[in-house]
């Protein structure tokens, strides 16, 4: 089964029409950009991909569960392999930096220890240690976005799903959170980042391109990571 | 194992985040719950003082005209003493033959009977029934009976009947009505605990976004729930102690004499258990999507 293969996949809200026959594949530690004017679809795409839109038409393949032929109950485990990083972050404000990084792993019932060697790592890597014991609605646009970051990354899941990651970053902060992406690459983790900013992809070596414009996907420009349709 | 238990100690944690939150719906589940248990007070003191004021059983005994005086006034001595009486009056024939005459109002005279009425020894003896009514006036009845001398012994269960015919209609229609109370105290408590959830609908939605499963997602708001519930009930049964301790002497005045008692331990017990288990199953509730 493939790693990520979307087929023809359509998606409306009401009588919008969002996504239209959207075809591409990523193979198991590629690297793909999805860049596109605001309102194309990117942030739709990637909720269908992380199962929180249902997928309406076409077919569906993520980190090798099927979205057509999942049970909802398989829905955490396809959520543990592919984490999505939100435009607007998801974290809970009243918790603290930590809590919010914990929380993947502790879903996952790892031990105490582990659960805060691997956030200490984490707030490391993302200039968080700081704030760690802060809570987090005290925290600016910037700092939180990379709380969402690094709760995505602390698991070290297959696919990672970016949604405009760097959007609230100044660019050296952007420069330094693409380079935490490319470690975490070569580790083996597949990324899918969805992004306005034209420079991030020339950070990422061999990245797969795709462009969408008004729901579709109108130009793909391979890289060495892409599988062929 | 020791993540379930993890999993319900964060949920009482948690309750720290949102104090305010926390105990205003504390307070809303101990009025419910109060103005359910006052309503039980209501119904206990009632089921308890027609239990007690059971209603009373008259009996009329007529002893044979030629019984021996002097053995009859004994007995009459014997009966004074039985438990429970509470009322007795014996009539000789003599005294029988000038009742009659008094309710007669003197229409006629009986004076030349003096001395050797013909009218038997009667006595009319009342007692409390309180609980095995028919029992006991069934025994009582054939004591009477048994009594040497005795004829005919009647007795007047019109009163008990009356008595034991509200209690029946504090059996099948107020207890109904206590579980109506009971339904709705439920449906607050359990609505009450539901809505609290919806502020922990960004933190469910956070954590089915990174894969936790469904029970891990619960067992936290479960536990609060049930934390909530004990404290409001907890909360509501200390009103209601204060609530009968103000009362209780309210009633105890003649002819009523009503001491309000509280509910029984059981009850308590009972009602802390329930709401406790609705707001856990409420709040489990809660978490579907
Ligand atoms: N919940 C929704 N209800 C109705 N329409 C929606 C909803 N979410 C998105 N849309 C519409 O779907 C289209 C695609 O939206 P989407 O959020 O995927 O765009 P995007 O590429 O992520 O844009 P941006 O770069 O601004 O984040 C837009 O026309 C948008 O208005
Ligand atoms: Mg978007």
């Amino acid at each position: 089964m493939a790693f990520v293969r979307v087929r023809d996949v359509s998606y409306r809200f009401g009588k919008r029409l969002a996504l239209e026959g959207v075809n591409f594949s990523l193979a198991k530690g590629g690297f793909a950009f999805i860049t596109g004017p605001s309102g194309a679809g990117k942030t739709t795409l990637l909720r269908i991909l992380h199962g929180d839109l249902p997928l309406m038409h076409g077919h569906a393949v993520v980190a090798g569960f099927s979205l057509n032929a999942m049970a909802r109950s398989e829905l955490p485990l396809l959520r543990r392999e592919a984490c999505l990083i939100f435009q607007d972050y998801r974290i809970l404000p009243e918790r603290t930096v930590f809590e919010n990084v914990a929380l993947p792993l502790e879903v996952r019932g790892l031990p105490r220890a582990r659960v805060a060697a691997r956030v200490a790592e984490m707030a490391g890597a993302l200039d968080l240690a700081k704030v760690a014991h802060e809570r987090c609605d005290n925290l600016s646009g910037g700092e939180r976005q990379r709380v969402a970051v690094a709760r995505a990354l602390a698991v070290g899941p297959q696919l990672i799903l970016a949604d405009e990651p760097t959007g609230n970053l100044d660019p050296d902060a952007a420069l330094r959170l693409m380079d935490v992406f490319r470690q975490a690459n070569t580790h083996g983790t597949a990324f899918i980042v969805a992004t306005h900013d034209e420079r991030l992809p020339g950070m990422i070596p061999g990245a797969r391109l795709l462009h969408l414009e008004a729901g579709r996907l109108t130009a793909t420009a391979e890289g060495g990571d892409g599988e062929d349709d | 194992m020791e993540t379930v238990f993890r999993l319900l100690l964060r949920g009482l944690s948690d309750l720290r985040l949102k104090p305010l939150a926390g105990f205003l719906i504390v307070c809303a589940v101990a009025m419910a719950v109060f103005l359910c248990g006052l309503f039980s007070l209501f119904l206990h003191n009632l089921d308890a003082e027609l239990g007690k004021r059971h209603g009373t059983v008259q009996f009329q005994v007529y002893w044979t005209a030629s019984a021996d005086l002097a053995r009859v006034r004994e007995q009459w001595s014997r009966l004074a003493q039985l438990p429970g009486l509470e009322g007795f009056s014996t009539f000789t024939p003599e005294q029988a033959l000038a009742a009659l005459q008094d309710s007669l109002d003197g229409a006629m005279d009986f004076s030349w009977l003096k001395g050797s009425s013909p009218l038997p020894p009667t006595a009319l003896i009342t007692f409390a029934v309180r609980d095995h009514s028919e029992a006991f006036t069934r025994e009582m009845y054939g004591r009477l009976k048994g009594l040497a001398g005795v004829e005919r012994v009647t007795f007047n269960p019109l009163e008990l009947d009356a008595a034991s015919s509200w209690r029946r209609i504090t059996r099948t229609l107020l207890w109904p009505l206590a579980g109506f109370c009971i339904a709705i105290a439920a449906l607050v408590v359990g609505y009450t605990v539901r809505l609290s959830m919806l502020g922990h609908q960004a933190e469910i939605d956070v954590l089915r976004l990174v894969g936790a499963r469904d029970w891990y997602i619960r067992l936290p708001l479960a536990s609060s729930g049930a934390a909530m519930g004990l404290a409001g009930s907890l909360c509501a049964l200390a009103l209601l102690k204060a609530a009968q301790v103000y009362l209780a002497d309210i009633l105890y005045y003649p002819p009523v004499w009503i001491r309000i008692e509280f509910i029984p331990a059981r009850q308590a017990a009972g009602l802390c258990l329930a709401v406790t288990l609705v707001s856990l199953i409420a709040s489990w509730l809660a978490a579907r999507d």
